[in-house]
């Protein structure tokens, strides 16, 4: 028996186009939320003194724990 | 450190993610019901009366709303803001204006609100014309948590009225009479969206000044990554916005050691060719 997908994997359609479609945009936002939270904590690197990256993000996780 | 990190340097930081967000939703909704790719609070004059309030503030020591006299300029900016954005809307409900004419009627607005903006800078003091203009320029250097909080209560607030809205906005795309055939009320959704849109715009021009481009760079890359769909257009605008802000906020503190450059400036330098090349590389049509 026959599905019902397979003439249009034969003429060259993708299975689920709209699922991978919203997969495509879903992953877009998640990278473009990614590079906002990089973009914030080189902000708040950057000043008249200088932190590292690692420094900043562990003030950011561990407040408790960072110099005051 | 935890002190210059959280007390100092995360509000500037977030007001920069708040205020991009913020200026891109708006542009991107703009653009959306005026059907136009240029519709943004830069271009429909917003920024430029918030520019006028702050102005008549600093200058004329004029308050708009007497009560706050400590909040004068950014209160002034709020109200002139506000204000033609309403014009902006009273027009708009008049029979017989097209979306053209609204357009239109913003740019007009920009044009009058710069002479009167210049006539009050010509009649300043050195001091207050100082003011003015790094006002216009736009900055973050001052911001506070409760500004912040502002700014971010109005995205916040408005963002699920759009998200809600998403299919009738996406419809409204193609055309006004694609949209009213598949019963979308698009008088009324263009009316209710300029005006959350005046408030989503109002807000964080009034605390931080003129940035311009944040709002027609940021839902062009949206819609260059994303496509029209609004369900993913709206937050991609969100986050590229806030993106383009966040970047340029870098930019504005990596350029020179110690000093902070004005973020209306790197905004403009920075964001034209980024958005040129995005256009020119992309190989699609964003509009």
């Amino acid at each position: 028996m026959t599905s019902l997908t397979e003439p249009m994997a034969a003429a060259g359609v993708p299975r689920h186009p709209y699922r991978r479609l919203v997969a495509r945009r879903l992953t877009i936002l998640a990278a473009l939320a990614a590079l906002l939270c990089l973009s914030v904590a080189v902000d708040l690197s950057l000043g008249p003194a200088r932190y590292a990256l690692g420094d900043v993000v562990s003030t950011l996780l561990q407040p408790a724990r960072a110099e005051v | 450190m935890r002190m210059v990190v959280w007390e100092i340097r995360m509000p500037i930081a977030l007001m920069a993610v708040t205020v991009g967000a913020c200026l891109s939703l708006a542009g991107a909704q703009m653009q959306t019901i005026l059907a136009n790719p240029l519709a943004s609070p830069f271009t429909l004059g917003i920024s430029a009366a918030a520019s006028f309030g702050a102005a008549l503030a600093m200058v004329l020591g004029v308050a708009l709303v007497p009560a706050a006299l400590a909040l004068m300029v950014p209160i002034n900016a709020f109200a002139m803001a506000m204000l033609a954005s309403l014009l902006i809307f009273g027009l708009s409900t008049m029979r017989g204006v097209t979306v053209e004419t609204i357009v239109l009627l913003g740019i007009a607005l920009v044009f009058t609100v710069n002479a009167l903006l210049a006539l009050l800078q010509y009649f300043a003091s050195e001091q207050a014309l100082a003011a003015v203009v790094f006002w216009t320029m736009g900055s973050l250097t001052k911001e506070t948590w409760t500004k912040v909080a502002v700014t971010a209560l109005i995205l916040v607030v408005v963002t699920p009225i759009f998200a809600r809205r998403a299919w009738a906005l996406t419809a409204i795309r193609p055309g006004e009479a694609r949209a009213v055939a598949m019963g979308v009320p698009v008088r009324r959704l263009r009316l209710e969206t300029l005006i959350l849109v005046s408030a989503l715009a109002a807000v964080p021009v009034s605390f931080v000044g003129t940035i311009g481009f944040i709002g027609i760079v940021g839902p062009h890359i949206a819609r260059l990554l994303l496509g029209e769909d609004q369900r993913f257009s709206l937050p991609g605008s969100i986050l590229s916005g806030a993106l383009s802000l966040s970047a340029t906020s870098v930019l504005s503190k990596a350029n020179l050691p110690g000093a902070v450059l004005p973020i209306g400036i790197i905004a403009a330098l920075v964001g034209v060719p980024v958005f040129a090349i995005l256009i020119f590389t992309n190989g699609r049509r964003s509009w």
